[in-house]
């Protein structure tokens, strides 16, 4: 990323704001032990304190097991972020690297890659994650991690294709090419780093596109398992008392809401800030 | 534009044709089949199971049985659902129908409140309206499906009790009800539903079709129209809409599997006995050929619906369809 599309994000307030709110979130699921103020899975009394509204001692309410839903959002901010990060990690270097293979390679792997692409772009995501999950039973968060990102490549393979193949036809490839550069330094010297700024977006978008993933398996009861907190799951755990205890879904709601909105804003900002790059002469 | 529409129609069928494989190769690798609940852990003796297993074909190798459900499909057979006590096909032949009705109703209620969206905020550029609008667009983009519907539920159902939270009708007997009120009946059940993925459909039209709009806001024939002194309403309808609404129609394809993976969702909260809550069923059940008709079945859906929406882009927008976004 050149130093004025650098500059034209840092100045724009809504991108600002957005990396604000990921930073926040990541800081405070780095952070969650320290942060919440009750072990996210004792149940000291499940009679007495059970599902009692947002007061001082409980932020955010507690669950039906007595639980303090603050420290399970916090917790569950790391489970859920953490899931998150890790399939987009995942999915963006997986689509980054198929998609680079496919434009530089051409030829059969090109024809191949686009084939798949074209295939598995049509099926319903969620759908093929929801039967996955289901034929082989719950899985662990590092299970979900590989599921989640590795049904996420296709959008990033796309992109990164599309750009490399614009980049291949100019200037400075041949520049480097005449000058003796074999066919990989070309990629990873030359292409990767132009097109590090399409890449962040698409890890903008991959991230966006996660979160719910998760948060939906967990709800469905096919993702993070009790007593392991995840914001999915906390919705489960209100589902029955929707009439009774709002905060049990308000809160979870708006932690998903608040990341995926960060994560669209950013990347809409940072294709602004490119986009501008490319109009100036 | 023949070439094109039969490229789309070999490329559809090969969509569904892998997915077909890959999901039975998947079914294959899960453990369990339909009577492991049914039949073990009783005194139900190994024979009477090697029986019946034997009888539903289960006992067969992976690839016969394979060759066998793909030559029953290609006849138009979907196989028995054990888990149902009926064939695939009538299963499937209930469900569908009411998928169409809640993903179709939510399309056109959506795509009709994004446009008018987005008509708005052209109209608005850069005012407050505009910008407000847009705070609520990206937080309908943002919001899942599943997520909304449990607010809606809780609020519309639940508290105020305005809408039904669960079922497709709360009339028991149907055949005794005239067909108004079975109508309104069925109507005022879609509500919820319906609105919440219309509500996500209309957030992502509305955002693509803002900045498509924006995008030939400037171009001459805009200028043009205005100089001749048209209505601002008549110079985004009639002039700057039909230039930007192909690639809005062309992404609402691609958008159409997350659409329909959202509405397994939907149905699961909402208790509507579509594809999707069939599906959800099945999968517990470990009903194998139901898992594969459905997953199926919602394939196709989403490869046709795209396939169709290409093409009506290409017609509404010949040249700017094919424009990558």
């Amino acid at each position: 990323m050149t130093p004025h599309a650098w500059r034209r994000l840092m100045d724009d307030r809504p991108a600002v704001l957005a990396a604000a709110v990921l930073t926040t979130a990541a800081v405070v699921s780095l952070l969650a032990p320290w942060l919440a103020p009750y072990d996210p899975t004792v149940q000291p009394d499940p009679v007495a304190l059970r599902l009692i509204g947002p007061s001082v001692q409980h932020p955010f309410g507690t669950d039906p097991f007595s639980r303090d839903v603050f420290s399970r959002v916090l917790y569950g901010a790391r489970v859920s972020l953490g899931v998150a990060f890790g399939a987009m990690l995942l999915s963006v270097s997986l689509g980054a690297a198929l998609g680079a293979l496919a434009a530089v390679l051409g030829g059969w792997v090109d024809l191949a890659i686009s084939a798949l692409v074209d295939i598995l772009i049509a099926m319903p995501r969620l759908l093929v994650v929801i039967a996955l999950v289901a034929t082989f039973g719950t899985l662990s968060p590092w299970w979900l991690v590989a599921l989640i990102g590795g049904s996420g490549w296709l959008t990033t393979a796309r992109i990164v294709r599309g750009e490399f193949r614009d980049h291949l036809n100019r200037d400075y490839v041949l520049a480097a090419r005449a000058l003796g550069a074999t066919r990989w330094r070309i990629v990873w010297q030359h292409l990767l780093p132009a097109v590090a700024p399409q890449i962040a977006v698409a890890a903008a978008l991959a991230l966006a596109a996660v979160i719910p993933l998760e948060a939906a398996l967990s709800f469905v009861g096919l993702g993070i398992q009790p007593p392991l907190p995840s914001w999915g799951n906390i919705l489960l755990d209100g589902t029955d008392y929707l009439t009774s205890a709002w905060w049990l879904v308000v809160f979870p709601v708006g932690a998903v809401t608040m990341t995926v909105s960060a994560a669209l804003v950013l990347a809409d900002r940072l294709r602004v800030a490119i986009a501008g790059e490319e109009r100036a002469p | 534009m023949t070439h094109r529409i039969v490229t789309r129609l070999l490329q559809a069928a090969a969509v569904c044709a892998v997915v077909a494989g890959a999901v039975f190769v998947l079914l294959q690798c899960a453990p369990g089949d339909p009577f492991a609940t049914a039949l073990e852990g009783g005194d139900i003796p190994a024979t009477v199971r090697a029986e019946w297993r034997a009888r539903y074909g289960i006992d067969r190798p992976p690839a016969e049985r394979f060759v066998r459900w793909a030559g029953a499909l290609a006849r138009g057979k979907l196989g028995y659902s054990a888990s149902r006590h009926q064939t695939v096909a009538a299963v499937v032949s209930d469900a569908v129908p009411r998928t169409l009705l809640l993903v179709g109703t939510a399309l056109i209620l959506g795509f009709a409140l994004g446009m008018g969206i987005a008509l708005l905020q052209t109209k608005h550029h850069r005012r407050r309206i505009d910008r407000a609008l847009g705070v609520l667009t990206l937080g309908g983009v943002a919001m899942p499906e599943f997520l909304l519907a449990l607010l809606a539920m809780t609020w519309l159902g639940a508290r105020w009790r305005l809408f039904p939270v669960a079922g497709i009708g709360s009339l028991g007997d149907v055949q005794a009800f005239p067909w108004w009120e079975r109508a309104a009946d069925g109507l005022w059940h879609l509500t919820l539903p319906a609105s919440v993925l219309a509500v996500t459909v209309a957030a992502r039209v509305a955002r693509h079709q803002r900045a498509a709009l924006l995008g030939v806001m400037h171009e001459d024939y805009i200028r043009t129209a205005r100089a001749k002194g048209l209505a601002e309403w008549a110079v985004l309808w009639r002039h700057a809409l039909p230039n930007a609404i192909g690639p809005v129609i062309a992404l609402l394809g691609l958008a159409l599997p997350s659409l329909i993976g959202g509405a397994v969702l939907i149905e699961r909260i909402f208790g509507w006995p579509g594809m999707g809550l069939t599906l959800f069923d099945a999968l517990l059940a470990r009903d194998y050929p139901l898992v594969l008709a459905a997953v199926l079945l919602a394939t196709v859906l989403a490869v046709v619906a795209r396939t169709l929406t290409d093409f009506i882009a290409e017609l509404v927008a010949p040249r700017r369809a094919r424009e990558p976004l």
